[in-house]
């Protein structure tokens, strides 16, 4: 068949015409190969959330930008402005993310404030703003029960997944149904209750994919201050800080590609390969 | 009597909210008892009941006080609150706390941990808050209370926050934990239906004078209104305003056969929101 015959879409038949593609080898790829010697430099992340604060020492001066949402005149506006953290949530998150990336560059979009009521037209407009603005790596430790939001909320997470910006979301600390974590073209993120930075579990029983560290942590706060915390919504940003490292190292991954080398660089999957190749040793 | 269809169909509305309200309860203790531990099955159980009992006919504030306290109790804690939202300030206001005399007073919801919690409707654990010097320290100062670790739950009531229920340092540890959080967001889900359901009773005591003004006054009964009316400027609590109604109705049902069914369907209204 000729190529301008082939539906939308559709991939060319000839091996010439199609895309270099180069695989690795799935044994390969280990926590070395995936972000060994990476620190995230180039990679921008975005905290959807409470807004940074800049000058927390836990975030190390790499705030580069990030935009204020409020309600004006009946309407959602997004401003370009610095700004402090109303909380201290995203203060955390960003110096997880720090800790982990130290030279990815940080983005805030504020989307709780004043005048807002809660994560629903503001969330979307924040994450408008990180999808628009093609940031790498997106932090929502946040989520909307609000139905009405469903479809515009699905449509930006896929709108991420497509152009390659990695949307790493928390489940609700809850059992109840919110969003977008529970969308599969995000990365959706639980707790687990160890401590160190590199290690995180891959969820055999979806919605939530992988857990990473939750419970007792000492983060970053608002106003230069430090706290200890619980919650998914600190697991998430150990998540995407390992994103960051991995694609600051492997730029050409795309979501789908990343989620497989998450996948083979957990901890529990490796600890299961290293299982096999024993048995298969002594065997 | 135009209006009298309209009232019916509001009370048949309303009490329909109850009922849904109702089974929502008894749907998410089957789905707490469901998804926890046998450790916390005992402790939901046991919670279960407390609240059971909180939706009785208890005034609202009793109601309140009944969850804070069994809150306290429940996650070894040294002190709890609720704050519910003024949606129209989009402040928090205490409506009952264990320690400190609080109540009534009110902050913004766009700071601080429990605003954070009534934001977004996800709870948070944090624990050395002290050392925020943002934490609204002055505040919990002036209280007379400052925690060392909190744990905050939204009030949830159909996708809507309605306030914050918050535990302060638990006792022997340093820090609220997963467990806790898991238990405390189980435990504000029937709280939040029974305080919404208080709310809803006493609001709907007030349309039922209301209702009962207009009637009372259709029929030229000027005692009645007077009565009424002093029920209703006066606030009070929803047995204050059943007490009036109790004699309006009273007043009403030697008027004839039409007001006296109508009392009489109003009262069966009421009984079953009771």
């Amino acid at each position: 068949m000729d190529e301008q015959q082939l539906p939308a879409f559709s991939w060319p038949t000839k091996a010439e015409d199609r895309p270099k593609i180069s695989p690795v080898p799935w044994h390969e790829i280990t926590p070395e190969w995936a972000w060994g010697s990476s620190t995230g430099k180039g990679i921008k992340v975005c905290i959807v959330d409470s807004g940074i604060e800049a000058d927390h020492p836990w975030v190390g001066g790499m705030v580069r930008g990030g935009v204020v949402v409020e309600r004006g005149e009946g309407e959602i506006v997004v401003r370009e402005e610095p700004h402090g953290d109303l909380f201290g949530h995203a203060t955390a998150c960003a110096g997880i993310v720090h800790r982990l990336a130290p030279d990815a560059e940080l983005y805030s979009a504020r989307i709780l404030g004043q005048n807002l009521k809660g994560p629903g037209e503001a969330l979307i407009a924040g994450l408008r703003w990180a999808v628009e603005n093609r940031m790498d790596v997106i932090n929502l430790s946040l989520s909307t029960r609000k139905q009405e939001h469903i479809l515009t909320l699905h449509d930006l997470a896929d709108q991420a997944y497509f152009q390659g910006s990695v949307l790493a979301a928390s489940a609700n600390n809850t059992p109840v149904y919110s969003y977008p974590w529970l969308f599969s073209s995000v990365i959706s993120v639980a707790s687990h209750t160890e401590q160190d930075l590199y290690t995180f579990y891959y969820n055999p029983d979806p919605p939530v994919e992988f857990t990473a560290p939750g419970v007792d942590l000492e983060l970053a706060w608002a106003g230069g201050s430090t706290a200890v915390g619980t919650g998914n919504s600190y697991a998430t940003p150990h998540i995407a800080g390992i994103a960051a490292l991995i694609l600051a190292k492997h730029g050409e991954l795309t979501p789908f590609q990343l989620k497989t080398v998450m996948y083979y660089t957990a901890k529990n999957v490796r600890e299961a390969l290293q299982a096999e190749r024993e048995e298969a040793s002594g065997g | 009597m135009a209006e009298e269809p309209d009232l019916k169909q509001e009370l048949e509305t309303a009490h329909a909210t109850i009922a849904a309200q109702a089974m929502q309860i008894h749907r998410l203790e089957q789905q707490a008892e469901q998804g926890s531990g046998a450790g916390a099955l005992r402790e939901i159980l046991e919670l279960s009941d407390i609240a059971g009992v909180t939706i009785g006919e208890a005034p609202y504030h009793a109601l309140l006080e009944g969850i804070i306290q069994a809150a306290k109790r429940l996650f070894d804690a040294s002190a709890a609150s609720i704050a519910l939202l003024d949606h129209e300030t989009n402040e928090l206001v205490f409506e009952a706390a264990t320690e400190g005399d609080v109540v009534g007073m009110r902050f913004p919801a766009h700071q601080g941990i429990a605003g954070w919690v009534a934001m977004t409707g996800e709870p948070l654990a944090v624990s050395d808050v002290r050392r925020d010097p943002r934490f609204a320290k002055d505040f919990a100062a002036s209280t007379g209370y400052v925690p060392q670790s909190i744990l905050a739950v939204p009030l949830i009531v159909q996708e809507e926050v309605e306030g914050v229920l918050e535990v302060l340092d638990k006792a022997n540890a340093a820090s609220f934990g997963l467990d806790d959080m898991d238990l405390l967001s189980l435990f504000a889900r029937p709280a939040a239906v029974a305080v919404e359901q208080a709310r809803m009773v006493t609001g709907i005591g007030a349309l039922l004078i209301q209702e009962l003004v207009r009637l009372a006054d259709e029929q030229g009964q000027d005692d009645l209104v007077q009565a009424a009316q002093a029920a209703l400027a006066a606030g009070g609590t929803t047995n204050d305003q059943t007490l009036e109604l109790a004699r309006l109705v009273h007043g009403l049902s030697r008027r004839g056969e039409r007001a006296r069914q109508l009392a009489i369907d109003v009262l069966t209204s009421v009984a079953k929101y009771g």
